[in-house]
């Protein structure tokens, strides 16, 4: 019988590393899903901000010297417009402080939360704090299902005249 | 032969059974998570495959080789409903404009599949049909005008005053271990096609 319960050991031994092994697979697999889920809902808004106006100044003019365009500092919405809707945004710089939970994905809640920043075109990981014909939106998705923030960023600069 | 070797005979006899048991479920068990892992990982493969080749198409809705061959991108959808959708658009970059669709299949034509949901999805360029499988359930377009207004379906006549859209794909296993289904979900948010000028 000491044989019996020594083999019962050795297996319940090895049952729990393969299940742990397998809980840590699972984990993975459900990790990279909501990745994907993560990754949609940063592509959707920079697609949906790169199709903005670059400044809220070049909706009706066009301008040659970046003394007309919004200052650092006041990257964001206007007056007027909700900054909690982004129907009501009309330019790039709109989504700057952007903060959203989303709970209408059915995998998970996610929630993001996205900056602009000027940046020099030479250097455009690094944010200035002057104005620039280039701005830089980065958007961060996370949620409480994934261990990881999804950052994603992309470059718009004024090039011509919309 | 003693009371202890009985009693020894009895609680291997027992031990033994507890063992084959467990070894049983563990088989079951190691079968359904290799099934559920390899699904789950084809799903998501499959997603990302379906998103890739949608992603390039529809960004090019509108677009032509030859700029004079579409000169009214406003008019490049020609049809629009929720699972259905054709645009004017240039496949080989040859300057001739080709009508591409893309729709979904009836559940009744994968009827051999497990999966009582998967539908074929439709690739028609120039009326050539090209249909695949890779366990899609939902394909849903949503269509947004210029101010961001939810569009009424269908859009039947150009200009269709489509600015923006949403797609949502999800999919699915074609079969799986006790008909548990993995699914991985895509949402593209209005995805903005540069060539469509519609305000």
């Amino acid at each position: 019988m000491l044989l019996a319960l020594g083999a019962a050991i050795l297996l319940y031994i090895t049952i729990f590393i393969t299940i742990r092994n397998t809980l840590l697979t699972e984990d993975v697999l459900y990790d990279s899903n909501f990745e994907i889920a993560a990754i949609s809902i940063g592509t959707s808004i920079i697609e949906e901000a790169s199709k903005k106006k670059f400044d809220e100044v070049t909706d009706t003019m066009a301008i040659t010297k970046t003394l007309p365009l919004t200052a650092p500092e006041l990257l964001g919405t206007e007056p007027g417009e909700d900054p909690n809707n982004r129907l009501e945004f009309d330019d790039f710089d709109d989504y700057n402080g952007y903060t959203v939970v989303d709970s209408t994905m059915p995998t998970a809640t996610f929630n993001y939360e996205c900056k602009v920043e000027y940046i020099d075109e030479a250097d455009p990981d690094i944010p200035i704090n002057k104005k620039s014909f280039s701005k830089k939106l980065t958007i961060k998705v996370w949620s409480k299902s994934m261990k990881d923030t999804i950052t994603q960023s992309t470059l718009y600069s004024y090039w011509f005249f919309r | 032969m003693g009371i202890a070797s009985i009693f020894d005979l009895i609680g291997s006899v027992v031990i033994g059974g507890v063992l084959l048991i467990t070894l049983i479920k563990i088989n079951d068990s190691a079968t359904r998570n290799t099934y559920g892992f390899t699904g789950e990982l084809v799903v998501q493969e499959n997603l990302v495959t379906t998103v890739e080749v949608l992603e390039y198409d529809f960004r090019k809705i509108g677009y032509c080789e030859d700029p004079f061959a579409i000169p009214n991108t406003k008019r490049a959808i020609l049809y629009a409903d929720s699972t259905d959708i054709t645009y004017l658009t240039d496949v080989n970059f040859d300057g001739i404009p080709d009508t591409m669709r893309y729709y979904l299949g009836p559940t009744s034509e994968l009827s051999h599949t497990p999966n009582p949901n998967d539908r074929m999805l439709y690739q028609e360029i120039n009326g050539n049909r090209a249909g695949v499988n890779l366990g899609i359930t939902l394909f849903k377009i949503k269509y947004f005008g210029a101010l961001g207004e939810e569009l009424s379906l269908p859009r039947t006549f150009p200009p269709t005053g489509i600015f923006s859209m949403q797609i949502d794909i999800r999919i699915e296993n074609t079969s799986a271990y006790d008909e548990e289904y993995r699914y991985a979900f895509w949402r593209q948010i209005r995805l903005a096609s540069r060539n469509l000028e519609n305000r």
